[in-house]
């Protein structure tokens, strides 16, 4: 088990240091001269050259990227080009407000997705499951910008119920909803549509399999066949499904934050690309890579510590 | 006819099927399944029932257990086990008996057991439920039942979970929790398919054990006839939802009263038989589809004695003999058929030719530093130009690994392979267009091993392109129509994409593309293991007239040792990555020879002896290819073992004879005289 | 009784396969198709609904009200109404009228995007799980890495450094999915390659690229259409988006994305300006994934 740890953690590193060698590739290199295009095509040549040196994009390209990753690791992140700010807390202040607003939204879909999942699963082909199963697409398919509007439109502009901009909410849990509920409903469609449709093929295919039939056959009750033996192995799946939209929970969030003006951390990535704001866009947006990884690699050691079949083989 | 059962009659039958007929709707059209089928069992009777697939011999035994699914329909008859009508049973009654009075086994039991939970656990759950135990005591219950099947190490299996047993303990387990309430009803769904034929032996040895143990009528299903005939007291034969015949199963199988059971008894190759000298008597046509009604007696297409009246009218179980009914107007006929073989003209036995494929110390290991595996060590074997080299074993025994070898698809490997004279590279693709050619192969199973989206006649013509290097559009088509001939395909099949094609028929279009640049050896890997036996002897009988037209050798992989000592010339034998024995198939199948080769040949069930007095047990399980045992690799299972020597040193190879050799340490002297049994000689034309 | 030495034959004239019914033509086939795809009523219900915007993205001059771009400084913010039945916007232009002449820009970058990236993405699908080894191991490395940033921000990057314009567009998103489908058709080919009939093509001395293209291919076309459409969606949705960010096209097109995101400042006084044409895009997207589903579940039949 710890080699196999070990094994994915070693290959999480390679990948990272190809995520970064990228981002610094097309932050770095693709716009050709930094200080021209921070300044615009007016300036002249020398203020630029004065600006580039100020950066220190004059450098070579290795030796800059040689500063940037190890001034990462050491946690030195530099300023903000704009905000004057230094990046490292304001990176952090950013994601953990993200990661707030994305811990509510799963907390409330989650359960109540795995649940209807399951529920249709088990009247497959009837009404209940055709429709979630519709409802279940069409959510998946709204841009979060689309549903977002129509959310806004609805409940802060015409009812007036909640507030149009959103704020990261103090410690009253009224006030978390007050804050959080309208910018969480994009995002609850989406996670919704892919839990649900996961929980339901793996409770399909586990209704499907031998070993119900002989729990069956066994004269087990059906409530126990389906607590004890579908649900043990129809649930697996969707952990790793609700893995997956976890890390896109984390930096995926650009557009629902645009919209509610909420300060996340996508919408950080957002505004810095659109002003050249290099530091802070390298760090976001190495960070969010690196959670998301780990994100992955927690996934994936929890689901074979529960699943007995690769457990044991690993 | 056979009046049937009046009702009300109290009887003392514990399972009885009256004239059950059963179909599936789909897509509002509704195809049956079953025809009217009647079938008795008594208090503690073994009652077989045989057929091919598609007979709806499983969809039989889940209408008893009333698991069918939602789109099948019982039109007609009853199911009673011990008297009461299961098909009128609700689910609260159906809980109670199932487990309890009535229990089932599998035919795939890996997949039978929940992968998440443990094997106590899974047993355990019987006993809670059904006799009302607490945890603790349910599970010693369950321990106690998994040392009655014969299970090693009771308290150490329990916390284990299925994946981690082999399938013959998987079985075992499913026995446990079949038998764990002593219930009347046993129905075994081909319990044995697909275990290795030493592992199968014993999982029979224990139902026999268990049978005497326990009370329970059994309803066997299975496809082999041997099995069968060994297990059970009498037999029933479906055809197509029809049971065609009934009777004890020695009546039936030696005297078969109806077409269709003389037609399987006379296609499955005896341990007798020899290529030679029989001819394996296929059964022409195929299983009409599902669902057509049909006029008149449903096995006429097939049936080389039918008759108008057979046309017209439908016939009933007709009294054949005590207790033996036949579903034939003319089954008096097949009394007096006399024994039939088509004689053929002796062949020469010995072939004095040179050879044609040369192995020395081939080795072919996987996997890197800690897991290695050895699939194939040190063989060496030499197959002669028109010969066929039968090459035996159980799973981990490297056979196939050893054909991959042959023909270039394993990548690397140590050792040496020459084919007709030259040496060959690892892989086909570095070999020579013109030695590839000469040297092809034929897969086991033949839904993969056609491209479905091509169609045969895209298939067969891209095979004499490369292979034959005809590069002319007439040439290939003119080639293409005779190698269909060849193989006895229609033109029409020409234009079809494999999925519309049978088996059998894919199977032959696999052995045409073969043979598209006449080659001199082709290796068949189990080319007629996924296929039903009415099946395998056409493509036996094909495989033996290309042989005999084209001059060409074979190098026959197969775990059915009926059809390699059919097919055979000569014979090795492999068990886990070693060849442990080489011979004429003759001189290999008779003692003296080594005793995986005797254990192995007692655990065939034949038609011939069913029951055989001296079966060898065999202790354990085939032990895992990356742990082979130290000396020789038997010795953990080997009845004959001498003591330390055969777990220390590796064991010589002995001689007996001219060409055959075997490894033990036991010299043939000393086998010839404590070995018995092994196979009669071939029967004289 | 028959003679048993000819049973070969009535075994192959008896072999009838049910479904043949005479040679098996291009047209047969064809109608064979839509009458298995006709079946699941979600497919054709998608598809209804992605052809209504397919032919509006063609002819809509033909249907529209009126000009799309025609500015009423009269009637500006005016709620649906008969003259105007989904309202005015900001310079008073009619909302119907953009909403249908809308669909055009997003129709032509995402079915452009799509196939670019379904191109890329077999490519390197085939060649990764054909091959195996180092280069699977190499490319799939960074396959990973590129996915281990969300597609947004990708895009976002991408674009804030080359400009917002519509080629540029259809680049990134070609670029972002190539990773995705490549991982697709590569599992699909991981699975087909260890069948009997690549190997048989092997000993036959077809060379790889043959086998890739001409044996494996044409077998993994139900996962690659499924995919394919589910892409299509998503490219529809990141385009959208993209646009809605002001990174696509630019004014004054009646892009959806973008018109709604012009909307956003008048949402209190005229919610429908953005209303609507977020409401049309939704009912695209769902078109697609709608057909999409209904594609895998004829495919698994």
């Amino acid at each position: 088990m710890r080699r196999f740890a070990l094994k994915r953690i070693g290959l999480a590193l390679v990948t990272l240091f190809l995520v970064s060698v990228i981002l610094f590739a097309i932050a770095q290199i693709l716009p050709g001269d930094v200080g021209r295009a921070i300044l615009g095509p007016y300036a002249t040549n020398r203020q630029v050259a004065v600006l580039d040196h100020k950066l220190g994009v004059d450098r070579p390209i290795l030796l800059r990227y040689g500063s940037w990753a190890g001034g990462f690791i050491t946690g030195r992140w530099g300023t903000s080009y704009l905000m004057d700010r230094p990046v490292l807390p304001l990176v952090m202040q950013r994601l953990l407000n993200s990661l707030i607003l994305g811990g509510f939204a799963l907390a409330l879909i989650a359960p109540l997705s795995i649940a209807v999942g399951v529920l249709a699963a088990l009247k497959a082909g009837r009404w209940f499951d055709r429709l979630t199963a519709i409802i279940g697409l069409s959510l998946i398919a709204l841009p979060e910008f689309a549903s977002g509007i129509v959310v806004l439109v609805i409940f802060a502009v015409a009812l007036r119920w909640l507030p149009v901009s959103s704020h990261v909410p103090g410690p009253n849990p009224l006030d978390w909803f007050r804050q959080l509920l309208l910018p969480s409903i994009p995002l609850m469609f989406v996670l919704f549509g892919y839990i649900s449709r996961m929980a339901r093929a793996g409770t399909v295919e586990a209704l499907r399999a031998n070993y119900t039939r002989t729990a069956v056959l066994k004269g087990l009750p059906w409530r126990v066949v389906v607590w004890t033996h579908v649900l043990r192995n129809s649930l697996l799946p969707t952990i790793t499904v609700i893995g997956v939209q976890t890390g896109y929970l984390v930096g995926g969030l650009v557009v629902t934050e645009t919209i509610f003006n909420y300060p996340g951390i996508g919408k950080l990535i957002f505004d810095s690309a659109i002003g050249h704001d290099l530091p802070v866009l390298q760090a976001a947006v190495l960070l969010i890579a690196i959670l998301y990884m780990a994100l992955m690699l927690l996934t994936d050691i929890i689901y074979t510590l529960l699943n007995p079949r690769i457990r044991l083989s690993v | 006819m056979i009046p049937p059962p009046s009702p009300g009659r109290p009887s003392d039958s514990t399972l009885e099927i009256q004239q059950l007929t059963l179909g599936y709707r789909r897509r509002r059209q509704w195809s049956r399944v079953i025809a009217g089928v009647s079938i008795r069992l008594d208090r503690g009777e073994a009652y077989g029932l045989v057929g091919e697939s598609g007979c709806g011999k499983t969809t039989l035994a889940m209408a008893v257990m009333r698991y069918l699914p939602p789109n099948a329909e019982i039109t007609a008859g009853r199911i009673l086990f011990e008297g009461q009508d299961l098909l009128t049973a609700d689910a609260g009654r159906l809980e109670e008996l199932r487990g309890n009075r009535m229990a089932m086994v599998y035919q795939d039991p890996g997949s039978a057991l929940n992968p998440s939970l443990t094997v106590g656990r899974q047993i355990g759950e019987v006993y809670r439920r059904h006799r009302r135990m607490r945890r603790a005591e349910a599970a010693d219950a369950a321990q106690a039942m998994l040392a009655t099947v014969q299970i090693a190490d009771p308290p150490r299996v329990m916390h284990r979970y299925p994946h981690e047993l082999s399938g013959g303990q998987q079985q075992r387990i499913m026995f446990a929790m079949a038998l764990a309430t002593d219930p009347d009803l046993l129905v075994l769904d081909e319990p044995t398919t697909g275990l290795d034929a030493t592992v199968e032996g014993e999982v029979l040895d224990l139902v026999e054990n268990l049978r005497s143990k326990f009370g329970a009528a059994i309803l066997f299903i299975s496809h082999n006839l041997g099995i069968v005939s060994r297990m059970c007291e009498r037999v029933g034969v479906l055809y197509a939802g029809h049971l065609v015949e009934e009777g004890s199963s020695r009546d039936l199988f030696r005297a078969p009263r109806h077409p269709y059971t003389l037609g399987l008894t006379r296609c499955i190759p005896r341990l007798d038989m020899h290529k030679h000298r029989h001819r394996l008597e296929p059964i022409p046509g195929t299983l009409p589809p599902a669902g057509e009604t049909i006029c008149g007696c449903v096995y006429v297409p097939r049936c080389p004695f039918s008759r108008a009246r057979c046309r017209a009218e439908a016939p009933t179980l007709f009294p054949a003999g005590p207790r033996h009914t036949s579903r034939c107007f003319y089954h008096d006929e097949l009394a007096n058929l006399a024994p039939a073989t088509a004689a053929m003209p002796e062949a020469s036995e010995a072939i004095s030719a040179p050879d044609i494929l040369n192995l020395q110390d081939l080795t072919k290991s996987y996997g890197a530093r800690s897991t290695t595996v050895t699939a194939v060590r040190d063989a060496s074997v030499a197959v002669r130009r028109g010969e066929i080299l039968g090459v035996v074993g159980e799973s981990g025994s490297g056979k196939t690994t050893l054909a991959k070898c042959i023909v270039g698809l394993a990548d690397v490997w140590t050792g040496r392979i020459s084919f007709e004279g030259t040496d060959l590279a690892a892989r086909a693709e570095q070999r020579e267009a013109t030695l590839r050619r000469r040297l092809q192969m034929v897969f086991q199973n033949p839904d993969t091993a056609l491209n479905p989206s091509h169609s045969v006649r895209h298939i067969l013509g891209r095979a004499v392109r490369l292979l034959a290097g005809t590069t002319s559009g007439s040439a290939i088509e003119a080639r293409v129509a005779e190698l269909a001939a060849s193989v006895r395909l229609s033109p029409r099949h020409l234009e079809l994409h494999p999925p519309a094609l049978s088996g059998g028929l894919k199977q032959r279009v696999a052995l045409a593309r073969a043979f598209a640049g006449s080659p001199s050896l082709v290796v068949c890997d189990e080319p007629t293991s996924a296929l039903d036996v009415s099946v395998q002897a056409a493509i036996l009988n094909l495989l033996v007239d290309l042989q005999e037209t084209q001059q060409v050798s074979y190098v026959f992989i197969s775990h059915d040792l009926g059809v390699v000592r059919y097919l055979a010339d000569r014979v090795a034998v492999m068990y886990l990555a070693e060849i442990i024995e080489i011979g004429p198939a003759d001189a290999a199948f008779r003692p003296p020879h080594h005793p995986y080769t005797e254990a192995l040949l007692s655990a065939v069930p034949d038609l011939e002896r069913p029951g055989a007095e001296q079966r060898i047990h065999l202790e354990g399980d085939i032990p895992s290819p990356s742990h082979p045992p130290a000396g020789c690799r038997f010795h953990t299972r080997c009845p004959r073992v001498l003591g330390s020597i055969c777990r220390t040193e590796k064991p010589p190879w002995q001689r007996d004879g001219e060409s055959h050799v075997y490894r033990c340490h036991i010299p043939p002297a000393e086998l010839r005289a404590s070995q018995f049994g092994g196979l009669p000689r071939p029967a004289p034309s | 009784m028959r003679d048993a030495g000819s049973p070969e034959v009535t075994a192959a004239t008896a072999d009838a396969p049910e479904r043949a019914v005479g040679p098996p033509t291009v047209t047969r086939r064809f109608a064979r198709l839509l009458r298995v795809l006709g079946q699941s009523r979600t497919l054709v219900l998608g598809t209804t609904i992605v052809a209504f915007w397919v032919l509006d993205a063609m002819f809509w001059p033909l249907i529209v009200p009126q000009n799309p771009q025609a500015l009423n400084p009269a009637a500006t913010l005016a709620a649906p109404s008969f003259a105007h039945w989904f309202g005015t916007d900001d310079l008073g232009r009619d909302v119907l009228s953009r909403t249908l002449a809308g669909a055009t820009s997003v129709l032509t970058v995402a079915p452009a995007a799509t196939a670019l990236g379904l191109l890329g993405g077999i490519i390197v699908g085939l060649v990764c799980g054909y091959y195996r080894g180092l280069v699977d191991d190499i490319v799939m490395r960074v396959v990973d890495a590129l996915l281990a940033f969300p597609l947004i921000v990708i895009a976002v990057l991408v674009l804030a450094v080359l400009g917002p314009s519509v080629v540029n567009v259809i680049l990134v998103i070609g670029f972002i999915f190539t990773p995705i489908v490549a991982r697709t058709v590569r599992s699909a080919v991981l699975a087909e390659r260890e069948r009997e009939y690549v190997a048989a093509a092997r000993l036959l001395g077809n060379s790889s690229l043959t086998i890739m293209v001409a044996e494996i291919l044409p077998n993994i076309t139900a996962p690659l259409t499924v995919e394919a459409t589910i892409r299509f969606g998503y490219a529809v949705f990141t385009s959208a988006t993209l646009s809605f960010l002001s990174l696509g096209v630019q004014q004054p097109s009646p892009d959806w994305g973008l018109t709604i995101s012009l909307g956003r400042a008048n949402l209190e006084l005229a919610p429908w300006i953005a209303l609507f044409p977020a409401a049309a895009l939704a009912t695209l997207i769902v078109g697609i994934n709608l057909a999409a589903d209904g594609l895998r579940q004829v495919f698994a039949e």
